[in-house]
């Protein structure tokens, strides 16, 4: 659905964007994974066709010229900045962009319909947008995106600033749609959001794409061992068949297969008072690819 | 087109709710032109252009109140008739240009000879000096006309004979030879009037000054009706100002709060996004400049005539407008920063141009200033398409200017803004 191939963007001596390629497949949820400052957003409005790339291409459902009217009627964006008219009501909001997608008659007061019950905003569809609350304000934000059926759904980070039962909503609402085979390209920093919500994820840092696979696959590529902190009721007899360090009651195991690990410890017929997995994440991985975290 | 018209009528609706901004763009000019109008326009009189003079009449006698309904139905005066102590009154405090007085002996004191006393007195408002010197010349003209009125009258010209041989006959200077000689002359003079039939005498040549016609400059020679007139297209361009700048901030706040990147990402090309801020900007700018002459037209009775060349001035006016608007979005990345630089542009304008001190009464450089100056050329190309009558042909070099300078700023504009998006 969306070809991105070698693209590159630079602000005088910044490289934004330094030569990345990836491809999302259809119905695919895939995330742009990086701090701040990444080149997340930059690739988000070159893939929109709002940013002409330095180099590399760009290529949606088949078309390598994204600035089409053709062509942007098969996106939908959400830009990380409220892009709302806050003296409009969230309807206004909601038709005025419908039209602008050339919808009329009843499909654009079918489609305002739907879009104001996405994003649980119909009881206050006549209120001026400027008295919506933040997370109201990032609902309408994304069901405008949506306005006109797009089959693919550019998200710039669409939880900053929200609270977390907006938060909730919104992550429900993304899985609503990837289960209707919508194709979402997500950026976020936070990887949590990666995580739950992407089928593949790629991190991104300087304006360079790291790794790109499934959480597991990166985690597996990238973020090392877990580590099982187990207090035992008392030392054993014989620490021969026991695996990891025991220093007193603690024990500290560091493996791959931490479930594996913690059967053994069963069979084995150690009693166990407190028992802590840790298991590696995104920002493990973050880490082993940057030598710095997320949010650094 | 669509998208165009969608965008414009959002851009209108935004403008209608920030009553803040229409106050600017509507309501301060209309309270400018009615302020001003009626200020200058009570201050001369009757609105009429005529000076407005106060006149004391304190002879009462035949000649003086002929010499009153003479000035009375004079086009260029608007006569009051006061008291002594209440005309002068009126004159300090700017309500009348100027008192006239007739005092005691005034129609004695014209013809031969004259009087020591009983000559016209006139005080004039200092600020009106211009004004005054007019009245005096109006003044000595109707004296002039009444005394050939009454030579030319065979039985009133004899009146005067037995002063004119009172005066000649107690004057110690005149030699005896001399004051005989005079004596002799009245004598044959009073005997020939008492003789000559009055219409053969009317018949012949008359004393007679040069003859002075007034040539008008405009279509309708009354020239402007009142200080509306002149008020409210001055009026107008205030209210484009106020647009333009509304405009302006509009665009820039759609580029800060994000909005202009969610148009971009829709179906419409960049040049259809800003050709909708420009038919918003432009609509608003025609129904301000409506609005006002309609205000103007049924309420203060504002001539409008000639309304291809109406349409012809909105339309350049508004369309220069335009490309102001989009040249001053650019001149900052912050509503607060275009807002003001906006603002200190278009004022500038304006006090070149004309919007705030009439152009007649700046000085020579500064008039020439003023041709660099929209506003100036916006006023023009509306007085000449209300009260000063222009046909098309004649308000096609105000036209021009306004057009050459709206395409000018809006290319500049476009070009500038294409530069930031990149």
């Amino acid at each position: 659905m969306i070809r991105v191939q070698d693209l590159r963007k630079h602000y005088g001596p910044i490289r934004a964007v330094d030569g990345i390629s990836f491809e999302i497949e259809r119905g695919e949820t895939f995330g742009l994974l990086g701090p701040n400052g990444a080149g997340k957003t930059t690739t988000i409005h070159m893939i929109a066709g709002i940013l002409p790339p330095d180099a590399g291409s760009v290529e949606i459902n088949g078309s390598s010229d994204p600035t089409r009217a053709s062509v942007r009627s098969q996106l939908g964006v959400a830009p990380q900045a409220l892009a709302l008219y806050e003296e409009l009501t969230g309807e206004e909001n909601l038709a005025f962009f419908g039209r602008l997608h050339g919808l009329r008659g009843a499909t654009l007061r079918g489609r305002v319909q739907w879009a104001l019950e996405f994003a649980e905003l119909t009881e206050r569809r006549r209120s001026l947008v400027k008295t919506y609350s933040g997370g109201m304000k990032r609902r309408l934000n994304l069901a405008i995106a949506l306005i006109h059926e797009p089959p693919a759904l550019l998200l710039d980070e669409p939880t900053v600033g929200v609270d977390p039962q907006s938060r909730n909503h919104i992550f429900g609402r993304i899985e609503d749609l990837r289960r209707r085979g919508l194709t979402v390209l997500y950026t976020t920093h936070y990887m949590e959001e990666a995580q739950r919500l992407c089928d593949r994820v790629a991190i991104m840092d300087h304006g360079k794409m790291l790794d790109v696979g499934t959480v597991d696959e990166l985690i597996s590529r990238h973020g090392g061992v877990s580590v099982i902190e187990a207090e035992l009721e008392r030392p054993p007899e014989s620490t021969v068949s026991l695996p990891g360090t025991l220093e007193g009651t603690s024990l500290r195991i560091e493996t791959t297969k931490p479930l594996e690990e913690v059967a053994r410890l069963a069979e084995l017929g150690v009693r166990i008072t407190a028992l802590k997995v840790h298991r590696p994440d995104l920002e493990t991985v973050f880490l082993a690819l940057t030598g710095r975290r997320l949010r650094d | 087109m669509r998208g165009i018209l969608t965008l414009a009528l959002k851009d209108l609706l935004l403008i209608w709710r920030d009553k803040f901004g229409l106050f600017w763009i509507l309501g301060f000019p209309v309270i400018y032109a009615v302020f001003f109008g009626s200020v200058l326009g009570g201050g001369h009189g009757d609105g009429s252009g005529a000076t407005s003079i106060a006149l004391t009449d304190e002879d009462q006698t035949e000649f003086s109140q002929e010499f009153t309904a003479r000035l009375a139905s004079s086009e260029a005066l608007s006569v009051t008739p006061m008291t002594r102590e209440e005309g002068r009154e009126a004159v300090r405090l700017g309500r009348q240009a100027a008192q006239v007085v007739l005092p005691t002996g005034f129609g004695e004191s014209l013809g031969f000879g004259g009087q020591e006393e009983g000559g016209l007195e006139i005080a004039i408002d200092p600020s009106r000096r211009a004004e005054g010197a007019y009245l005096q010349g109006i003044l000595m003209s109707t004296t002039f006309e009444m005394i050939t009125d009454r030579f030319m009258d065979p039985e009133r010209a004899r009146e005067w004979l037995p002063d004119l041989r009172r005066d000649v006959e107690e004057a110690p200077e005149i030699p005896g030879l001399q004051r005989d000689v005079l004596l002799q002359f009245y004598d044959a003079l009073d005997k020939f009037l008492g003789d000559i039939d009055p219409d053969i005498y009317q018949s012949g040549p008359a004393l007679q000054g040069p003859r002075v016609e007034a040539v008008s400059v405009t279509r309708d020679p009354s020239g402007p009706q009142s200080a509306y007139e002149i008020m409210f297209p001055v009026a107008m361009l205030w209210g484009l100002m106020g647009c333009t700048a509304g405009f302006a901030i509009s665009l820039v706040r759609e580029r800060s709060r994000g909005t202009l990147l969610r148009l971009r990402v829709s179906p419409l090309s960049r040049a259809q996004i800003l050709a909708g801020k420009g038919l918003a900007c432009f609509l608003a700018c025609s129904a301000v400049i409506v609005m006002l002459l309609a205000l103007g037209r049924f309420l203060f009775n504002i001539r409008f005539e000639n309304p291809p060349a109406f349409a012809l001035a909105l339309a350049c006016t508004s369309l220069a407008f335009v490309g102001i608007m989009m040249l001053l979005s650019t001149l900052g990345r912050t509503e607060e920063a275009v807002g003001g630089s906006s603002w200190a542009v278009l004022l500038l304008f304006g006090m070149v141009g004309g919007a705030m001190i009439p152009r007649f009464v700046m000085p020579l450089w500064m008039q020439a200033l003023s041709n660099f100056s929209p506003i100036s050329w916006g006023i023009r190309a509306m007085e000449g398409a209300t009260w000063r009558g222009f046909t098309l042909v004649e308000l096609a070099p105000a036209c021009g200017v306004l057009l050459l300078f709206g395409a000018v700023c809006f290319s500049l504009g476009v070009a500038i803004l294409s530069r930031h998006e990149t």
